[in-house]
This record gives C-alpha cells, structure tokens and sequence, in this order.
C-alpha cells in the first residue's frame, strides 16, 4: 500500500474489494501521520478513539464541530471547548462511510494567510520546511500534501482553502455559497464564509461534493438548488469551452515564473480545443478593500459570542475571588482568549459599524461588492469558466509577512471576488517553480458561474488529465 | 485619511468590550489607520444608484413553519459553562 498516495475513490474500491479492511488503514495511517505530523504540524489532534475507525479516514479543519473530541479554532479561547452537537457536514461524512480522522490546524479562527496565527503552533509546508502552507485551512492543505490524509475539509471566506491548495500542490475547491450546509461550522464572516475540500485529485473532490452539498433546515443561507452528481459529467471533454481570462488579474508584482506557469496551462487549454476569451472584470482592483471592511464587520459580529460567559475561556475559572465585575469577565476574558489578528479585526470591524462610519464604510462597500457580482454576471454571459492565478506567489517563508496585517492581506488579492461574488471556485495545481533548489507547486483558479460546480471541475480534469 | 487615535482605540474597545493594554493601543492605532488608508480606495469606485448586496447567492427570505425543535442537551451546554448554580448559568452581578 502506499500509503502517501491513496486517493478517497481508490481506496474505497480496496476496502470494497476486500484487498485491506479498514482497521489495517486507520492503524498504517495513524502510524504515518503521528510520526509525519512532528514535523509538519497539520494536524492538532487525531482520532484516538479506535472503535470509530470505521471507512474511509478523512481530515477536518478544528473549526467544525465533531462531537467526541475538542473543537478549538485555533484558540486560546476554545482551547477546551467540547461540542454538544455535531456540524451537519460532519454528519454526512459519517452516513457515507468516512470517519474523522483528526482536527487540521489552522490560523486562529480562520484569520490569516499562513496558518501562522494559530494559538498553537504554526504548519510547515510539506514542499519547503522553511515554507507557510498558506492558510487559513493550511493544516488541511499540508495534511493531504504530505499523504497524512486522504481528503481533508476546509473553509473559505476570503481564500482559505485555494490559497493553502495552491501552496501545497493539492486540489482545493469553494462551492457556491449556499452549495454546503455550514451548520456547526464556527462562523467567521457569515455571508462569504463556506465549506469545500482538498484532494489529491479532481475525481476525489466531485465524490466528495456529492457527499457534502445540499440544503440544511439548520442553516437557512443554504440553497435548495438541485444537487447533481458531480462524477457523471466529469469525464466529458472541453471542446468549444469558453474559458475567459480577465486582464486585471495578471498584475504587477505577480511573481513572473509563478505567472509563466499559470499563462502556459490556459495555453494548454486551447490544444485541447477550448476557446480562450480575454475578459475584464473592472472592480477587481476594489475586491479586497471591500472584502476588509465586510469581512471584519461581520467578524466583531459573530465573535461577540464569545463572552466569558457561557463556555470557553473565562478568567470566572482562574479567580477565586469575587472581585471581578460583570464588565471584567467579558473584557478581559476576550483579552485573553483572543490572539492578535481576531482582536484586530474586531477591532476593525467595530469601527467600520459604528455611528458615523457605517454608510462610508459599511454601506459603500456593500454598493462595491455589488458591481463586483455585476462584473462576473457580465463575464458569464461570454465565458463558461474564468481562468486565473490562485495567488500571486508561491508559499512564502515563514516569518515573511506576520509582523505586517496589510502585507499579508494582498496575499488574498485573487480569491476574495469569487467569495464576494458567492461563486465556486477552485485551485488545481498546474506547475511547480524553483525556490532555492525546492520545487514549489502553482495553482491555476478556476471560477465558475453560481452553482456550476460541474462545469470548473470537468475543466479541472481535462487539464489535469493532460497535464 | 482616516487616521485612528488612542482616543478612537479606547471608545472601540469599550465598544467591542475587549480590554487593550496602553502599548497595544499604539500599535493598534498604528495598524487599524493602515488598514483604513488602504480601504480608501473605495472612494474613486461609482456606486451611485447601486444597491447594497448581503447575500451574494440571491438567497432572500428562508422561510419555515413556526415550529419549536426541541433540544435535549440543555445540561451539557449549562457544564460548559465557567459558572454554574442549580442547572442555570451563574453570572456576576449585573447592577452594583
């Protein structure tokens, strides 16, 4: 078996075909991804519970509640917190015969770009020990990489699973928003947030979508939109495919190899008979302004749950005394329990809701946001599926960029539309370039129209077929 | 250029109910003006007559019956509590 390389369809037809039973999977894996783990770090915690090693293994991002084990964010302030019930996704995973392996790391409360800001400890990049995995689902993206998992689960606000995807050469896919149920999924920016995948391939991610997708009762931002099967129209051709590439996402200070990279495999897409249409989609240059006052206005929104109050960290467990206040226990319990990022972009958000800012700020960027979504509606009419770099680098050194929140914001600069647009999108590894004598993986994003998930990863696996 | 000062820090940290140390105040003044110089961008785009968006997917309205769904965990949720007196959250006092 080996181990490094076992894929979801794969394995299942091991398991099915009786060549290995589950048991001998979960212990040759846990065996690999413990020892594994020590140096890369995606995972914060695995399955020790070994009557539930039942199925298929797979990895989810620890801001997913599984009942049974911790689910911390990547912080301080949920450091023990233990869910009373499950995330739907979780759910569905356990009905089709996959079982949770372990909780990737990630950065704390899923704010950030390289996993650095994780409460306990950053992830290596499996390609470049000196190396981020990206983030903020960069434990998922190494976890896959390095062959710890099979398949992993992510979350996507702003880039979270394609950025990490294209860093550590693995298949990351954003549904539509509304595709996947986020019930129990710990809510960062609640009208961009969304569940995906990573994969080693496209096969792997269309089996998996097929398992996750569809409405939930329990969250009513999830669509009832018919939920086709993702595997059937995979292996048709892409013959008189509109694939649009709009100019404004090949820019200054793109890293020029990383660009030559993604250029030659759109260039591949037309020897495979696919029409390739430079588009303009103009209000890119405003997507990540607007993404940064949304995004953390919904932030300071959603993380005023955490009040000291009714679970997670509270200093009410550290003083004996009765001296604190009602106003001490929320005030210096979120001090604490909060690290650096979410206590700046609470901050932030904060300020862009509050009287006498909210129509400058607020208001005017929901306004941009909809010429955003004007922008891709317009594309679509001419393109089936828009082509450009998931990121404008490849992975950066650790250390590179924390000290510096703008400085790491850019690295999001080509993801956040399609979040602010709420269409899918998906990262499909297209290259590699060298990096001091390391080979770095590229990814090529692949944008598709609302609920047209079937269209970029029939794309995807053309290309990855010829590639 | 909206520049933010220590003022501003404190009365959103009184807002947020988050307490901020006198050094993390600076830096946070120092980032926060950062971040909103960059975002200023927005002022050259025309959104005139544009509306708003909130849900980018064009789901409005959810709908569904009126109807209670009970939930059977109610100990568990009270134990995750910091603070707890007979099987209801104990909190400080709210008037002093």
């Amino acid at each position: 078996m080996d181990i490094k390389n076992l894929t979801l369809i794969g394995t299942k037809k091991m398991l099915d075909d009786k060549e290995l039973s589950a048991r001998e999977l979960w212990r040759a894996l846990f065996d690999f991804a413990k020892k594994e783990n020590k140096e890369i770090h995606g995972f914060l915690r695995f399955q020790e519970d070994e009557s539930k090693w039942k199925g298929l293994p797979i990895a989810v991002k620890d801001n997913m509640l599984a009942v049974g084990m911790p689910t911390t964010c990547a912080s301080k302030i949920l450091e023990n917190y233990q869910p009373s019930y499950q995330a739907t996704v979780i759910d569905k995973l356990e009905k089709n015969g996959l079982g949770i392996f372990g909780k990737t790391n990630m950065d704390e409360f899923a704010m950030g770009s390289s996993t650095e800001s994780s409460a306990f400890g950053i992830t290596k990049n499996p390609h470049d020990l000196e190396r981020v995995p990206g983030g903020s689902s960069g434990g998922s993206a190494a976890a896959v990489a390095s062959g710890m998992a099979l398949a992993a689960l992510g979350s996507d606000t702003g880039g979270s699973i394609r950025q990490p995807a294209s860093f550590c050469g693995v298949v990351g896919l954003k549904p539509t928003y509304g595709r996947v149920s986020r019930y129990g999924l710990v809510a960062m920016a609640s009208s961009l947030d969304q569940i995906g995948t990573f994969t080693k391939d496209v096969k792997d991610a269309a089996y998996l979508l097929n398992i996750i997708s569809g409405f939930d009762k329990y969250d009513s931002t999830s669509s009832k939109e018919h939920v086709p099967n993702y595997l059937e129209l995979l292996d048709e051709d892409v013959k008189g495919l509109r694939i649009g590439v709009p100019k404004e996402y090949f820019i200054k200070g793109m890293d020029a190899d990383a660009e030559k990279t993604v250029r030659n495999a759109i260039k591949k897409y037309e020897s495979l008979g696919a029409e390739i249409v430079e588009i303009s989609l103009p209000h890119t240059e405003y997507a990540l302004a607007v993404y940064y006052i949304l995004m953390p206005a919904e932030v300071s929104s959603n993380l005023a749950r955490f009040d000291g109050i009714r679970y997670g960290y509270s200093i009410e467990r550290d003083l004996e005394n009765g001296n604190a206040t009602l106003d001490d226990v929320y005030k210096i319990s979120r001090a604490k329990g909060f690290g650096a990022e979410p206590r700046r972009r609470i901050m932030l958000g904060t300020f862009v809701l509050s009287h006498g800012y909210y129509d400058a700020y607020y208001l005017k960027a929901q306004k941009v946001r909809t010429k955003i979504i004007q922008d891709f509606n317009k594309a679509f009419e001419k393109v089936d599926v828009i082509a450009t770099p998931t990121s404008p680098t490849p992975a950066f050194k650790i250390g590179e960029k924390i000290s510096d929140p703008l400085t790491m914001y850019l690295s999001d600069i080509f993801t956040v539309s399609a979040n602010l647009a709420g269409v899918p999108a998906l990262s499909l590894p297209c290259g590699i370039v060298e990096r001091e004598g390391k080979k770095l993986p590229v990814g090529l994003q692949l944008i598709g129209k609302h609920f047209d998930e079937s269209t970029i990863l029939r794309a995807a696996h053309s290309l990855e077929q010829a590639l | 250029m909206s520049i933010i000062d220590i003022k501003q820090i404190e009365h959103l940290a009184e807002l947020a109910r988050l307490k901020v140390s006198d050094e993390e105040k600076d830096k946070m003044a120092g980032e926060l003006s950062a971040i909103l110089g960059f975002v200023e961008k927005l002022d050259q785009a025309d959104v005139v007559g544009v509306l708003p968006t909130s849900n980018a997917a064009g789901i409005f309205n959810a709908m569904r019956q009126d109807a209670v769904d009970q939930y059977n965990k109610q100990k568990e949720l009270v134990k995750a509590a910091p603070a707890s007196k007979d099987n209801l959250v104990k909190v400080k006092a709210v008037f002093e």
